[in-house]
């Protein structure tokens, strides 16, 4: 019950965002969105500084020391920035 | 875990440990700070924002009802080196909405001793859209929601007048912090929680503080200085200043709009909190111990304001019970599963990244910079040039561009000569310009600037002043120029005179 409760609040949150979002961005002008390279991968940098370091740091060396996670943070960071590079990622929504 | 409202807290309750909660105020800087619009815009409806700049660059009456110690504070930014835009927007609305955020978890530590649950609720009003937004530009919101949220977190620790002082200096930056006060003193003798002495001497505190500050306005309608708006200092100008916003913008009741601004509030309130929603619920189960009740409140008084209000823009206000409903989410939490703490965490993760993208300030003003281009073109107009435009984000811009060394542009705003009368807005006209006669309409104010050989320049896309554009252009005067960077062709009719 409880799950449908979650996933009913999550849908009606999801289309209640894509609707209400141009209203509060209240440009005079119509609104539109650009994806910054620069916001964009520092969000999704975070995460995999979060999520992934750590444990592609232990897959690569079992027994590394924590701060080496710091130095495959670094290098997925710039690898992914590169990548996104790549793609010429900067769309119009 | 057994919830704790302030009652009999002394010496029983312990913080939750300082270092988090400066971790959570530098972390929600952080990403208020890059979110934020690093120029003069007018995104998140943030049009007020020239009007701000203004007074704190000159000292002049702003909009009603003034927002004293908002302008004292601008004004005490303005004696720093930098530009006045990033400090206000920076020291104004980044900072305090960091620690508001801070706070958030302080009071949900101090109710849960949860501190897990402390920092989803934290992270739930970090990402709520209505906050967030009202955080990234220079508006008047964010610093206000902080003395409210400090004064819950004062409540609960019952520092009695120091709530009543943070809640005072909250009403001299924006008025309708009043209206939390009142239905916070209402949950009070309600429900008897305070004895009728406390609350006099709660609200002789708190009067004492708001009488001081907005003593400032009356102040400057005293002093020689550009009053735009305001008369003078004499009873019908003052009764013309207090009561001119009740039968306008955000003073207009409109119940026959209740029902699509329930709609539409509603659908705001889901995408600010998303999940949260759901503990929200949870928390307001009765019956209701006395903090959640005065939550309760301030919440009944903020949405009844933007359910039945005809302006569309007052879901900004939302942002004075932003902390309130994380502060419940969190209550609720406490009361709930580990699965609906994971489920809230991932939903208010989510919503983080998601306005990180799509309710970005500072990319939204990079690439549609409206404001600033106006501002550039005002700058750049030939020296003495009319300038046209109605009421409202153009004229608030106008008296900003003016307030910075371009105090020769002549301001024409419809309808302040006509319709609204503002006296001392004529006699400022008269006396600055030279006129033999008061003007008694906007197009007699143009024309005498035409006959003086000065260039008009229209700078609205508005249709009321669209009119006085078009009447100028048949009646065959010399053509009206207009502002670069406005783009004509979205004229449309407007609902305001």
């Amino acid at each position: 019950m409880i799950t449908v409760l979650y996933s009913v609040v999550a849908i009606l949150s999801g289309v209640s965002y894509w609707f209400m979002h141009p209203t509060l961005i209240a440009q005079a002008s119509s609104s539109w969105v650009i994806i910054s390279n620069l916001t964009f991968n520092l969000i999704l940098g975070a995460c995999l500084l979060g999520a992934f370091s750590p444990k592609i740091t232990r897959w690569i060396y079992p027994k590394a020391p924590r701060w080496t996670f710091v130095i495959t943070a670094v290098i997925l960071g710039v690898a992914f920035v590169k990548l996104i590079g790549l793609l010429g990622m900067d769309m119009k929504w | 875990m057994q919830e704790c409202d302030g009652r009999g807290s002394r010496g029983v309750m312990k913080l939750g440990r300082v270092p988090i909660a400066i971790w959570v105020f530098l972390l929600s800087a952080v990403y208020y700070g890059v979110l934020s619009a690093k120029e003069y815009t007018w995104v998140f409806v943030s049009g007020d924002s020239g009007d701000w700049l203004a007074a704190s660059t000159w000292w002049m009456v702003p909009q009603p009802l003034g927002s004293p110690l908002y302008i004292l504070l601008g004004h005490f930014l303005n004696l720093f080196p930098g530009d006045l835009v990033i400090k206000m927007t920076m020291g104004l609305s980044v900072l305090p909405s960091a620690i508001t955020v801070a706070l958030v978890y302080l009071i949900v530590y101090h109710l849960t001793h949860n501190r897990k649950v402390a920092a989803v609720s934290s992270l739930v009003l970090l990402g709520s859209a209505v906050f967030l937004t009202q955080s990234t530009i220079l508006e008047e919101y964010a610093i206000a929601t902080m003395f409210v949220a400090a004064a819950y977190y004062t409540h609960l620790k019952e520092k009695r007048y120091l709530t009543a002082i943070l809640l005072g200096l909250g009403t001299a930056i924006h008025a309708v912090v009043v209206g939390v006060v009142l239905f916070w003193l209402l949950t009070e003798i309600l429900a008897n929680h305070a004895t009728w002495k406390a609350i006099v001497r709660f609200a002789t505190t708190y009067g004492a503080i708001v009488a001081t500050f907005y003593s400032l306005i009356p102040l400057l309608m005293i002093m020689d200085t550009p009053r735009l708006l305001a008369g003078g200092l004499s009873i019908e100008s003052i009764e013309l200043y207090t009561m001119f916003i009740t039968g306008q913008i955000v003073g207009q009741l409109s119940l026959f709009d209740t029902p699509m601004k329930l709609l539409s509030t509603s659908g705001i309130l889901l995408m600010s909190f998303g999940l949260a929603l759901v503990p929200v619920a949870y928390a307001l189960r009765v019956p209701l111990p006395r903090f959640r009740l005065l939550l309760l409140g301030s919440l009944f008084f903020v949405l009844w304001y933007v359910f039945t209000n005809l302006d569309g823009n007052t879901w900004t206000f939302i942002t004075f019970v932003s902390p309130a409903i994380a502060i419940l989410a969190g209550i609720g939490l406490s009361r709930l599963g580990k699965n609906h703490l994971r489920a809230v965490t991932a939903s208010a993760l989510i919503l983080v990244i998601l306005n990180g993208v799509f309710l970005n300030a500072s990319i939204l003003t990079e690439k549609k910079p409206l404001a600033q281009d106006y501002y550039s073109a005002l700058q750049g107009l030939p020296k003495d040039a009319i300038v046209v435009a109605n009421a409202g984000s153009y004229s608030l811009g106008l008296f900003y561009a003016m307030s910075k060394d371009r105090n020769d542009l002549m301001p024409m705003i419809f309808p302040y000569i006509e319709v609204w009368q503002f006296s001392d807005y004529i006699g400022w006209l008269s006396r600055e310009y030279g006129f033999d006669a008061e003007p008694k309409t906007t197009l007699d104010a143009i024309q005498w600037g035409l006959d003086g050989r000065r260039k008009v320049y229209y700078a609205d896309y508005e249709v009321s002043t669209s009119l006085i554009r078009e009447y100028l252009l048949l009646s065959g005067n010399a053509p009206i120029y207009e502002v670069e960077g406005i783009d004509y062709s979205l004229i449309q009719r407007s609902s305001n005179p």
